[in-house]
């Protein structure tokens, strides 16, 4: 039998010489500024151990207190991947089904929550221990812990737990319906899930795990401020007390070994995401009949993700206080809060035409597609801090325009940051289009522009809107690269919280957090709205009616 | 499918966005008042409200750049080192001493003699006017009520090597880094060297607890999982105020006097805006600043007398150290060399 599935040459569009040149200066683009900050410390290395500082090198096999640490920064990104993807996949069960009415649209919504930045969730777990403890020590209980490994690990896991379940969402609605019809003909509905839906979904389940491993591997904010000391942040301590860019990158080593490897095994099932033609079909036609235990779970699981829901809202309103208690808090702040969203407006617009050109690159380049998709996932393995390091070292010396010092550098950090990830949307959308839409309007086409602006960009659109809307809200809350590279004068909102939060929970930090959870919960709708194919929204307002 | 957004439109739209975002940033403003960029490495908590008052009281633009608590206090000190050649700081405030010193001795620093240095004792002062201290903190040990009596006090360093108190009962913050390692070099310098390695060698083979950072010294006293640590009085008064059954012993008050650490300020060499750098310096060093850095809880020991109350000012007649601040970092290195040989193994 003939396969009809379409194959990669079948999908490739026209593309004229120009177009090829401006993907592929895109394509440079990106790797300068994505990968030029690692590439320039890597570039440092020989140059410092012909210097005679040979015994820097021993900085790569962390010994003593650091294997230690490192140990410890494995085991609490494990705990946190492992424990994250149980959630994802009982949560993900019951929500996979959800798929008409409020619900549908309910459990978008705790998908939106994900770019919350987790020392919002900090902030708002440790103001809720605080006031638990209060109620267990008047009843004689004794208090539960408000700092160390076990609190960092649960604050972790809920801020990371709409990535869960997203993630497990997305293996759970790529099952062919057919699959798990035939499944469930011959045997029980459990047998049917343990036996072919998860093994089905087992890719993107891995994949899951991966990215909570990796986010909290190199992430150091939440466990430095529940003083839980890290690898990560390690690397930033270490820069700060030698100024000694090679040495943080030696020690960083280790890190970007493990971190690679996680993507290289972990990731890749992620390339082809959103390929499945079933992801708007609902999966089951008749509802499942699950153990009790498992419903069970099930529940417990949603508990805990309303939880991620309600503790930070109640917790951060209650603690604002007041109405003009929060306009107060936010005049004090309206420099870094003008800055920051600027900053990050900036960085998804600059963004977008990159990230294009690399998907189509990616998407359309039959010989390079795995070279590419390698190096656009490869940035996401290197640290912040370490990003930060390569940036000063590349930037701070003269040049005819001024970089260094101005608000230039948070902007290429975000763009070194997040630009991957805005590459990886717009190329599933790139995946998602049907070429026999193109080549049905290229017959009646008048010009190719006229099939560019009436077929491809409106299709193109939800994975534009969606990029710039994760690229946004993930600059609002960067601190990792931006924490080494702000201009005198210019901090970003999510610098100011940090500072502050070292003294605890307070109005000011709590009215700050709030805002910017709001401010990130509508940016993250309108980016989710892109996603489910909603974005005619954004779109009316171009469209002519003839 | 009826659309009209041309490619053409969609890229300059895109570009024009870009480039006028980028043009209104703040840096790419033309701005014609007067400004100084300060970097401190003082708590932005505590820093802030002072920064803000400068700016009312003179109308130049502070543009600051906060150390964070990660960095170990040294993040600025390695950027000031680096933009040597083209510095972009004015001032700079740090909270203690020892890299003030490192950055003369680097020749980061350019003199300056404040007028309103003239009642701070000489000892806080740079004889060639390089940097001058002000608002004193102090080590202190954080001791739990709950856990530890009054009467059973710790009264020196050297108590903390008695069997009555357990090793795993006392907290230290790791001594290379920070303010603890401040302390170290100041024993070195006052008891030498071979006796301090001992001290510190002895501590280790009790079994002390030592961690990562001062708050989690603290933390732990506060939170009785241990009976007493080694802080300062920001971070003792800190949980102090917050109702935390702590008390503040003062060590060596019959022998070695405590460690009190002044923060500094100096004028960057090669600086932009030099004159609004040294009204900056006149400004932190008036009196109406001392008393507000102590009413903050930031400052615990003025160093001069002030007019201001707070809840945790410390008797101004407690002993210090008899140590110069030279002599303390002098010793910084050859301790911090030792102590991670023992503590960093």
């Amino acid at each position: 039998m003939k396969s009809t599935a379409l194959t990669a040459e079948d999908k490739m569009p026209f593309r004229s010489p120009w177009e090829l040149i401006l993907q592929r200066i895109g394509l440079l683009i990106f790797i300068l500024i994505v990968l030029g900050p690692l590439l320039v410390l890597i570039a440092q290395v020989i140059p410092a151990l012909s210097a005679g500082h040979t015994e820097w090198l021993k900085l790569m096999l962390p010994t003593g207190r650091r294997l230690i640490l490192l140990l410890n920064s494995l085991w609490f990104a494990g705990a946190v991947a492992v424990s994250g993807v149980i959630i994802g996949v009982l949560g993900g069960s019951v929500l996979w089904r959800w798929d008409t009415g409020w619900r549908g649209y309910l459990r978008w919504l705790i998908i939106v929550l994900a770019p919350i930045p987790p020392y919002i969730h900090a902030l708002a777990w440790t103001s809720t221990i605080y006031t638990v403890n209060t109620w267990l020590q008047n009843i004689g209980l004794p208090a539960l812990p408000v700092q160390g490994w076990v609190t960092a690990w649960w604050i972790q896991l809920m801020s990371l737990a709409p990535i869960a379940i997203g993630l497990a969402l997305i293996g759970l609605k790529s099952l062919e319906p057919a699959i798990i019809d035939s499944a469930r003909m011959l045997r029980s509905d459990i047998a049917g899930l343990f036996r072919v839906i998860l093994p089905l979904a087992a890719p993107a389940l891995l994949a899951g795990g991966g990215v909570l491993f990796l986010l909290s591997l190199l992430d150091y904010s939440v466990p430095s401020l529940v003083n839980l000391n890290v690898y990560s942040l390690e690397i930033f301590a270490e820069f700060s007390a030698n100024n000694q860019p090679v040495r943080a990158l030696l020690l960083a080593f280790p890190l970007l070994v493990i971190a690679i490897t996680v993507i290289l095994v972990s990731l890749s099932p992620l390339r082809n995401a959103a390929q499945s033609s079933s992801w708007r079909v609902p999966n089951w036609k008749v509802g499942p009949v699950w153990p009790k235990w498992l419903v069970f779970l099930q529940w417990l699981a949603l508990i805990v993700l309303l939880g991620q829901i309600v503790v930070p809202l109640v917790s951060l309103t209650t603690a604002v206080g007041t109405l003009s208690g929060m306009a107060t808090t936010v005049n004090l702040a309206h420099k870094e809060i003008i800055f920051t969203l600027w900053i990050s407006v900036i960085v998804a617009l600059i963004c977008l035409p990159i990230a294009y050109a690399v998907a189509r690159e990616m998407v359309y380049s039959r010989r390079w597609e795995k070279l590419i998709w390698l190096v656009v996932i490869t940035p996401l393995a290197i640290p912040p801090s370490l990003i930060g390091i390569g940036l000063i070292t590349i930037w701070n010396r003269s040049f005819p325009i001024q970089v260094y010092g101005t608000s230039l550098m948070p902007i290429l950090a975000g763009i070194a940051r997040f630009a991957p990830f805005a590459v990886m949307v717009i190329a599933a959308q790139l995946r998602s289009i049907n070429p026999l839409l193109i080549d049905a309007a290229r017959i009646l086409q008048t010009n190719r522009w006229q099939t560019w602006k009436q077929i491809w960009l409106p299709m193109l659109m939800p994975g534009l809107l969606a990029a710039a809307g994760i690229v946004f809200v993930l600059t609002t809350g960067e601190l990792g690269a931006t924490l080494l590279v702000a201009p005198p004068g210019q901090a970003t909102l999510t610098i100011r919280i940090y500072n502050f939060l070292h003294y605890g929970a307070s109005s000011v930090v709590a009215g700050l957090c709030l805002m910017m959870a709001l401010t990130i919960l509508i940016v993250g709708i309108i980016a989710a709205l892109a996603l489910t194919g909603r974005s005619n929204i954004f779109l009316k307002p171009f469209v002519r009616q003839k | 499918m009826r659309c009209s957004f041309p490619l053409i439109k969609s890229f300059l739209v895109l570009i024009s966005m870009v480039l006028l975002s980028i043009v209104l940033l703040p840096d790419c403003q033309p701005d014609n008042t007067k400004k100084i960029v300060v970097y401190t490495s003082v708590d932005q908590v505590f820093s802030e409200p002072i920064l803000k008052l400068f700016e009312k009281e003179t109308g130049i633009r502070v543009m600051p750049v906060y150390d964070v608590e990660a960095a170990k206090t040294t993040g600025l000190v390695n950027r000031l080192i680096t933009e040597k050649n083209h510095p972009q700081a004015d001032v700079f405030w740090n909270g203690e001493f020892v890299q003030t010193l490192l950055l003369k001795e680097d020749g980061v620093l350019a003199p300056y003699k404040s007028p309103n240095a003239v009642d701070i004792p000489a000892k806080y002062v740079d004889p060639q006017g390089y940097w001058t201290g002000f608002a004193g903190r102090a080590r202190v040990l954080l001791v739990n009520t709950k856990l530890v009596t009054p009467s059973d006090y710790p009264q020196s360093m050297f108590d903390l090597l008695n069997d009555k108190y357990p090793g795993k009962q006392i907290g230290i913050a790791y001594p290379v880094f920070g303010s603890t390692a401040t302390e170290a070099a100041a024993l070195y310098a006052v008891i030498g060297q071979e006796k301090a390695r001992a001290f510190y060698q002895q501590l280790n083979d009790r079994g002390v607890r030592v961690v990562d950072g001062i708050s989690v010294v603290r933390n732990l006293v506060s939170s009785g999982q241990i009976m007493m640590g080694l802080v300062d009085t920001d971070d003792a008064c800190g949980v102090i105020k917050q109702g935390e059954p702590v008390a503040m012993d003062f060590l060596g008050q019959n022998d070695l006097g405590t460690l009190i650490i002044p923060n500094t300020v100096a004028l960057i060499a090669g600086a932009s805006h030099p004159d609004e750098g040294k009204k900056f310096i006149d400004f932190v060093l008036s009196r109406e600043v001392a008393n507000l850095l102590v009413v903050s809880g930031w400052s615990h020991i003025p160093l001069r007398p002030v007019n201001a109350s707070s809840n945790c000012l410390i008797d101004p007649d407690i002993k210090g150290m008899n140590v110069s601040l030279q002599d303390i970092y002098q010793q910084l290195q050859p301790s911090q060399k030792d102590l991670a040989g023992i503590f960093l193994k």
